[in-house]
């Protein structure tokens, strides 16, 4: 033990090297830190133990700054139940939507914006969804499902994952109706940096062949890509989570948004978390059409 | 009525102790800028504090953009402060990268001085961490992005969980108070940051200067200044009137270049003064990057292939925490740089000072730097992600030149054979220049600029290594000059030197009246040439004050080189007259 401290503290092989040691107090028989005496006594013993003293309370007092520090969190809110109206009023109705056009509406706060997509194929026939899949997992590394149909109309699938599971289904007469948060779910890139691109439309500086044909949404800030087909699961990475789905119903043929599933919004600490309700979006939110 | 003045001034000298002063001294000879530009950083650093204290002053944390939008157009000066803080911030980089380099060179980092040069290390961390919250404090389009950016980089390296927490402590949940939180968070990193200039200080004043190379013939003992030797120039005036000229020059210096690049106006966003609003033509053109010393880290994000392709999973107390696929990006941005800088120390060799005797620390220095510069500028002109195979052959070249280059001069310094080193160093050259253009072709990369990028990006590796060879060439001749002794000892200055003391204290008081009578809303740009004037003036008379206190330390030299430090006050004064 004393050897070591001795060996950190003084460099023995240099008489008379003051390196370091000059910082620590000698005491009354003039020696210096720890490398003076002839053998490690009581005293270096207690030295040693007011060190750590030190060292410890300073420690401990990281995590009462750390409590301090962490901000309130706001109330989380249950998820409006919210219709979703074109800008003059109008509702939406699942026959309004064109296929493969990307519309955007904010749900459940203002300041989250989501895609809405009526999922086509490239001759623009729609596609339905149905996709099991969880919270977290690991990319894909694959063509987006969509060139791999062949006849089928219906995607079901079950991605796997770990985290929590949610399943991630379509409205609409051909189940082909979906919203997914369109903020990227690596660094937060929004939408039009992150977007959709129909089938057959070509991804520009896409990154991968994988993903050139479109059918996906890409993000150009890292050239992250999501199938939309199979629940916006993550087909290249950085991204490692899919996209928030935003869960619509269909009631008396219009379309309301419901609740979000999968994963947390980017940025968000929970998707309904706010201070005041009015960030939340209320009963009607606008579907804007890009 | 002179003896009058020199008894008060001896009176004052010795009530206050001035002359007795526990502070270390140093030659008539090392006072140059080349043993300052700790200095420069600490002045800096200084008005940095002072600066910041002002903008303080109105700060409004609920609406920060359009606080200093508004500031900007109604409050008299606020924009030259404004500007100078931020110029304060990349002088003070600057001079610190500088103030490294410089350091490494002549062997400064050996023993005694390696806990010093530790806590420079951790200093520099200390800065850009107050850097990045100071500029996410802004509100402007790059903080939004910042903090973007800022809080999916946590969440990402340290697992969602954990990740979250962070991002909270950092940036807040809550928009209306988020602003508040960033600027006490910079506020808390710079006077941490002050606390270890501090050390870093005492640490000087415990080990004294690092002898030149030039009295030591690169030997590392002694390592200390005998201070007995007749040379020594008196802390009290000398040193100290050498701290107020380097701060009245960094300060003068300060304003000057940052009225020329307002100047300028838009050239390229790194290069922009202001604050980037949305809704403006600058909005529009702006992309999502950080300040210049931060845009490495910003590119080696966009290198996809640093992520980890599975996400991690631990468990930790029953709980599942995943994530962490950014944390390789994290440690090589963050971790690694502050590490290797922190082992050069312990990477070097007994006897000799000379980086070339101490190739290992020399190289991993080397390759450092010239990345940082590689991935700054590429980071700057490109903005895409990157596959693996082109963009390895970028971290490639650099070693092809950088190594035998190293290899080469140490050759020649021993006075070995030096044509096998020199073959060597071609050929690898040779191959360096070639391996992007090639990987270009073979990879069809030429049919996106992303490939032509990371082929310039490869090439720029050979350049800055090029530079950083000169640069210890440099070193080496510079060291082998013996200093010159014997000139005649001329006591007394020239009348063309009191000429341009006059003429400069003339500056002073025409800047200072302008600055009174000037409209600073109308002429925001002119008012900071102006300061830059008159504080660079300042510097000039008080050079010329410290000339006569250390000219029987430090001869007088031809009128053209006593000259060169008047440069500055003909730079701020060219300054004035392009923005006027
Ligand atoms: S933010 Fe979308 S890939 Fe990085």
């Amino acid at each position: 033990m004393s050897f070591i401290v001795r060996k950190l503290i003084v460099n023995p092989k240099i008489p008379g090297d003051e390196y370091l040691s000059v910082y620590l107090a000698c005491d009354r028989r003039g020696w210096c830190g720890m490398g003076g005496g002839p053998k490690f006594d009581r005293r270096d013993f207690v030295k040693i133990l007011g060190a750590f003293g030190v060292v410890g309370a300073g420690g401990g007092l990281a995590i009462p700054i750390v409590k301090y520090m962490m901000p309130e969190i706001p109330k989380a809110y249950s998820y409006p139940q919210t219709r979703l109206v074109w800008g003059d009023g109008r509702p939406v109705r699942a026959s309004d939507l064109e296929v493969n056009k990307i519309y955007l509406f904010n749900y459940p706060l203002h300041s989250t914006p989501n895609f809405l997509v009526n999922l086509g194929d490239e001759r623009g026939e729609p596609v339905g969804v149905r996709v099991k899949l969880y919270t977290n997992m690991s990319p894909l590394n694959e063509e987006p499902i969509i060139f791999k149909l062949g006849q089928t109309r219906l995607v079901e699938f079950n991605v796997p994952g770990y985290g929590r599971e949610y399943v991630v289904e379509g409205v609409g007469p051909n189940k082909s109706i979906v919203a997914y948060s369109a903020i990227c779910q690596h660094f937060g890139c929004p939408y039009p940096a992150m977007k959709f691109y129909p089938p057959g439309q070509q991804v520009p500086l896409a990154r991968s062949e994988l993903v050139v044909k479109g059918g996906v949404i890409y993000c150009t800030c890292h050239g992250g890509a999501y199938d939309p087909y199979r629940g916006a699961a993550v087909l290249l990475n950085p991204p490692q989570r899919p996209l928030p789905f935003v869960k619509l119903e269909e009631r008396n043929g219009e379309l309301w948004a419901v609740e979000v599933l999968g994963a947390t919004v980017f940025g968000k600490f929970c998707n309904t978390c706010a201070a005041e309700e009015g960030e939340l979006v209320g009963s009607e939110t606008v579907v804007r059409e890009v | 009525m002179s003896s009058t003045l020199k008894k008060l001034y001896d009176l004052l000298v010795e009530r206050l102790g001035l002359d007795r002063l526990p502070l270390r001294s140093v030659p008539y000879s090392y006072v140059s800028v080349e043993f300052w530009l700790g200095a420069i950083v600490a002045a800096s650093f200084m008005w940095l504090a002072i600066s910041g204290l002002l903008l303080l002053l109105y700060y409004d944390y609920t609406n920060p953009a359009e606080a200093n939008r508004r500031l900007l157009e109604s409050k008299p000066f606020f924009r030259p402060l404004l500007t100078s803080h931020l110029m304060a911030a990349n002088l003070m980089i600057l001079g610190a990268v500088a103030h490294f380099v410089r350091n490494f060179l002549v062997g400064a980092y050996k023993k005694p001085r390696e806990a010093m040069w530790i806590v420079g290390v951790i200093a520099g961390f200390l800065a850009l961490q107050a850097a990045f919250f100071g500029y996410a404090s802004i509100g402007d389009k790059i903080a939004i992005e910042a903090i973007n950016i800022g809080s999916g980089f946590v969440s990402n390296s340290f697992g969602e969980y954990f990740g979250k927490i962070l991002a909270a402590l950092a940036f807040d949940v809550t928009e209306s108070t988020r602003y508040l939180r960033t600027v006490a968070i910079h506020v808390a990193f710079a006077v941490l940051l002050g606390v270890v200039f501090l050390l870093h200080f005492i640490l000087f004043e415990a080990q004294g200067i690092h002898p030149s190379p030039r009295e030591t013939g690169w030997r590392d003992e002694p390592s200390k200044i005998d201070e007995t030797r007749k040379d020594m120039a008196p802390w009290f005036p000398v040193n100290l009137t050498y701290i107020i000229v380097v701060t009245f020059g960094v300060w003068g210096f300060i304003f000057t270049l940052s009225a020329f690049l307002q100047g300028l106006g838009w050239v390229h966003q790194l290069l922009y003064q202001l604050p980037i609003f949305e809704g403006t033509p600058e909005g529009e053109m702006a992309r999502p990057m950080p300040p210049w010393f931060l845009v490495y880290a910003f590119k080696l994000f966009q290198l996809t292939f640093l992520y980890l392709p599975e996400p991690l999973k631990i468990p930790v107390l029953g709980l599942e925490i995943y994530g962490f696929s950014a944390l390789p990006v994290f440690i090589a941005s963050f971790v690694l740089p502050i590490l290797v800088l922190a082992i050069i120390p312990f990477m070097a060799r007994r006897g000799s000072t000379h980086p070339l005797d101490n190739m290992a620390a020399a190289t991993v220095l080397g390759l450092l730097l010239v990345y940082l510069a590689q991935l700054t500028i590429w980071g700057a002109v490109t903005l895409s992600f990157h596959t693996t195979f082109t963009a390895i052959v970028v971290f490639i070249t650099p070693i092809l030149t950088l190594v035998p280059g190293l290899q080469m001069l140490r050759a020649t310094m021993k006075g070995e054979d030096i044509n096998k080193p020199m073959i060597r160093f071609f050929s690898l050259s040779l191959i360096a220049i070639a391996l992007p253009f090639a990987t270009l072709i073979a990879t069809r990369g030429y049919e996106s600029d992303t490939g032509m990028g990371d082929a310039i990006t490869g090439l720029l590796g050979v350049v800055f290594s090029l530079i950083y060879l000169s640069l210890i060439a440099f070193t080496v001749f510079s060291g082998e000059s013996e200093p010159k002794t014997g000139e005649p000892r001329q006591l007394d200055l020239p009348t063309p030197l009191i000429a341009v003391a006059i003429a400069e204290l003339f500056l002073v008081l025409f800047s200072a009246i302008s600055l009174a009578l000037i409209n600073p809303l109308a002429n925001p740009i002119l008012a900071s040439a102006l300061i830059g004037l008159l504080l660079t003036s300042a510097y000039g008379v008080a050079h010329i004050a410290l000339r006569a206190l250390t000219l029987h330390g430090k001869p007088l030299e031809s009128l053209g080189s006593e000259l060169v430090p008047h440069m500055l006050v003909v730079l701020s004064l060219a300054v004035l007259i392009f923005v006027a």
